[in-house]
């Protein structure tokens, strides 16, 4: 028996062996850039194109996530580190852009933590507030703000002035801007989308306050509108395992005046946490009247935002709060599979008139340049290039070819670089309107707005694929001029750096939050409970984090 | 000295064939050890690992020790923790005894490998599969109870049930690996004794608790002795990817707590700190535990590892 347990230890052994070579290798294959690698001079020519050429090319390092390639693909022959932005970027800028390693896009944050504590830099790359604020205040990143002045683009310099002082000041430090903020769109908060067969199958009105939308939500989860005899419709979708907010519930809570998960100014001018508002208990009470009355999944607590995404699918709920892209997924298979099913999209309708609708957070990350990086502008650069080539494409040839060539999906991982521009959707499909209305010719639509406009003719012509498109015109061009008229836009209203209770405690609280919100909604704690959390979250750290908010913004006030 | 060496020069491909393993412990479990000194200041990555941080001497493991749920969490761990130790014994060694008594091999085969199967599904993917089979409605295992006229249970939403669960699920997922262990170590009893005390005329329940039983004592004292020392480990992989938010009175434990708290919160950023000095408690107690479990054994079954 001894003799024969051998040759198995031997094998143990080898594996064992093998695996310290795996962990040995793996950090040589990450090879270090030092200072000294772009030795290149700034060129000589005028100093101020935002898209001159380096003559000769130089080398810019960066590091970046990839994403999941069940989801995104890339066209034949093309990777995140050869690909036609990043071929395209060196042909034209001279920037020739290489990666010190990428990983997977879950995977980024915590490996960009371990970079910053190894201090081992990469010219370029992506961080979060906290990191962004730690490796500033350490002395760690270049100044921009010269290089900002003279490089940055008209386009990009609009955006970030459409994206407001706040964010600006977010990036800066004594004056000096350090980071390039990763602009958010201000396009992306949730709307009211309404499955409108079902309406006509159950004989309903359109809805025009809340109190309708619930309404609605019952009769769809009660009276069979998808008339299969089965009782297995919902009314609207909430996601309650998860650590970052009910997402799905969102719009409703926002129709109803709270807006969790992010910073609102009250009468007084200070920040308040919108978790914890009088708002937010009487949204959760209407939540649970919706749970009792069956239209929310009665195993919602265990379904995280993915797993709503497979009754979503399938066609079980007709009242669905997401942004305006949400026709393009989860909505389309619904179309495919039944090309009666139509869904509408509203404003979110309160309790009387129009409800502002939450933005997470203007921004949601930073660029930062490494302190000795030869060529900051460099940087500058690429930013320039994507919001040309993204937003402003100049002819139909350059739009083919940077955007329509490579898989959609796949644009997001070509760039080493990108931000958003807060309105730029919408303006580009405005275009594309005021060709239907006869204002212009096709010819006269950019790029972008004409594939809009393309889209929706295809639509009509009974092409039930571009369904998803047809409603993202019809979002943006009904919903979204509402919004950005009416000013019906809540942003998260902190932009502070993680302070030191932010960072000491708020995972706790979310924690507090999530577990009160889905035991209120869902009956296992009554109602009242809300009160108990809302003293809880505050003596467990909330009073704290609040002052520490508050004092920042107060340093922000003109 | 002389016969130390001669001992070393005689089996020296054995000494080969640990050094490789001794390396791996050297460098992934010691070397480590430096970075405790986090638990113990205000860790600010960018400074690095060995940089001027602050120190704040024992304030991470106060701060821990002052949430409002903290000893609900370990007494969570604690609770999951041993039931899944004693089930996790007693189980595999019932079907060992049960399945040592099958006199055909390729049956006995067959379970075996039936029931190993699920050791080697990772908690990610089955706790997919379970949120599948579990669910009240459409879940395979609620119709079933629904056959036998039980109203449907939400396992894994329901605060009271939910630890059983995890409990059950775990034990599920891995009696095959100690089936296995135990198997072999009764394939090792010498067979004479049976068969003398087969002539003595012992039966064969006779034989499995007299015989069978005391035979593989050691290896079941050298499994509970190794267990309890992981005590304090009630699942991470598994506990995360089957909790939620309303079942964390009762399901959540220390490692999910420490997660949210030290890295899973992206807004606060990654807290070191934290994460190392729970580390730190759940080493000294597992220290203490896996201690004690040793000097049990050698003291009751006059047991010895080492």
């Amino acid at each position: 028996m001894k003799k024969a347990c051998l040759p198995i230890r031997l094998v143990i052994v080898c594996l064992m062996a093998g695996l310290l070579l795996v962990s040995c290798s793996a950090p040589t294959s990450t090879p270090t850039q030092g200072p000294g690698t772009t030795p290149t001079p700034v060129p000589t020519a005028e100093p101020a194109d935002p898209f001159g050429k380096y003559e000769p090319a130089i080398t810019i390092t960066s590091v970046r996530d990839i994403p999941n390639p069940a989801v995104v693909k890339y066209p034949e022959g093309q990777d995140v580190e050869n690909n036609v932005w990043i071929t395209t970027i060196r042909e034209e800028l001279g920037i020739e852009v290489k990666y010190d390693w990428v990983v997977d896009a879950s995977q980024l944050s915590t490996r960009i933590n371990a970079m910053i504590t190894s201090g081992d830099f990469p010219d370029f790359f992506m961080c979060s507030s906290a990191q962004f604020n730690e490796l500033g205040s350490a002395g760690l990143l270049a100044d921009l703000t010269g290089a900002y002045d003279a490089y940055a683009s008209d386009a990009f310099k609009s955006a970030m002035d459409d994206a407001g002082q706040a964010v600006i000041a977010s990036a800066t430090r004594d004056g000096a801007l350090m980071g390039l903020p990763i602009i958010a769109s201000k396009e992306f908060g949730p709307m009211l989308w309404v499955r409108t067969d079902w309406l006509e199958a159950l004989d309903l009105e359109e809805p025009e306050t809340i109190e309708d939308v619930i309404a609605i939500a019952k009769a769809f989860a009660t009276q069979d509108p998808d008339g299969n005899q089965v009782n297995d419709t919902f009314g609207i979708p909430v996601n309650g395992n998860t650590s970052g907010g009910l997402m799905w519930a969102l719009g409703f809570m926002n129709s109803l005046g709270s807006y969790p998960m992010i910073w609102t100014e009250n009468d007084h001018g200070d920040l308040v946490y919108g978790s914890i508002t009088e708002n937010t208990k009487n949204a959760l009470g209407r939540l649970r009247e919706l749970y009792d009355a069956g239209a929310i999944d009665p195993e919602f607590i265990t379904k995280d935002y993915w797993a709503t995404y497979d009754p979503l699918t399938s066609g079980k709920y007709g009242i669905v709060y997401g942004p305006y892209y949400i026709s393009i997924s989860p909505l389309q298979p619904i179309v495919n599979n039944n090309d009666k099913a139509q869904f509408k999209p509203f404003p979110l309708l309160g309790p009387d008139g129009n409800a502002k609708t939450q933005q997470a957070s203007p921004t949601s990350g930073y660029y930062v340049v490494r302190k000795d990086c030869a060529h900051p502008e460099a940087v500058i650069k690429l930013m320039n290039f994507w919001y040309r080539e993204f937003y402003f494409s100049p002819d139909q040839a350059r739009y083919e070819k940077m955007i329509n060539g490579p898989e959609f999906t796949s644009i997001y991982s070509s760039t080493p670089i990108m931000s958003y521009m807060p309105w730029a959707n919408l303006d580009n499909i405005l275009e594309a309107k005021r060709c239907f209305d006869g204002e212009i010719t096709e010819d006269q639509i950019p790029p972008i707005g004409r594939q809009s406009y393309q889209d929706v003719l295809k639509y009509k012509n009974g092409d039930i694929a571009s369904w998803m498109w047809e409603r993202v015109y019809t979002a943006l061009t009904t919903v979204m001029t509402v919004n950005r008229d009416g000013d019906l836009i809540q942003p998260d209203r902190n932009l502070a750096p993680p302070g030191e209770a932010m960072s000491l405690k708020w995972g706790t609280l979310s924690a507090m939050e999530m577990e009160a919100f889905s035991r209120i909604i869902s009956g296992e704690s009554p109602i009242e409970a809300f009160d108990t959390f809302v003293t809880e979250w505050k003596a467990a750290g909330g009073d704290e984090v609040t002052a520490e908010i508050n004092t920042w913004f107060d340093t922000q006030q003109p | 000295m002389t016969g130390r060496w001669l001992n070393i020069r005689k089996n020296w491909p054995l000494f080969v064939m640990l050094a490789p393993a001794v390396a791996i412990l050297f460098v992934f479990s010691y070397i480590p050890m430096a970075g405790i000194v986090i638990a113990f200041q205000r860790f600010v990555p960018a400074k690095g690992l060995f940089g001027p941080q602050e120190w704040v001497g024992l304030k991470n493991f106060a701060y821990v020790f002052s949430l409002r749920n903290t000893g609900q969490v370990i007494f969570n761990t604690v609770y999951i923790s041993f039931f899944k130790i004693l089930l996790g014994i007693l189980v595999p060694l019932t079907v060992s005894l049960l399945l040592n008594e099958v006199r055909r091999s390729w049956y006995k085969r067959t379970v075996q490998t039936i029931i190993y199967f699920p050791y080697f599904i990772s908690w990610v993917i089955l706790s997919g599969i379970l949120f599948d089979i579990l669910s009240p409605s459409t879940g395979i295992v609620n119709s079933f109870l629904g056959w036998l006229g039980i109203q449907p249970i939400y396992f894994l939403g329901t605060a009271s049930v939910f630890p059983w669960t995890i409990i059950f699920s775990d034990v599920w997922k891995n009696y095959g690996f100690n089936t296995i262990l135990y198997m072999a170590a009764i394939t090792q009893l010498p067979q004479d004794l049976y068969e003398s005390a087969g002539m003595d005329g012992a039966g064969r329940l006779r034989c499995a608790w007299s015989i069978t039983m005391p035979g593989i004592l050691p290896i079941v004292m050298l499994t509970a002795v190794l267990a309890m020392g992981s005590i304090l480990n009630a699942g991470f992989e598994q506990v995360y990817n089957l909790v939620s938010p309303v079942v964390y009175s009762t399901g959540d434990i220390i490692d999910t707590l420490v997660f949210r708290m030290s890295i899973g919160s992206t807004t606060g950023g990654a807290q070191y700190s934290l994460a190392t000095a729970i580390g730190l408690f759940k080493s000294g107690v597992s220290f203490v535990m896996i201690s004690t479990g040793y000097y049990l054994a050698y003291r009751f079954a006059d047991y010895k590892v080492f």
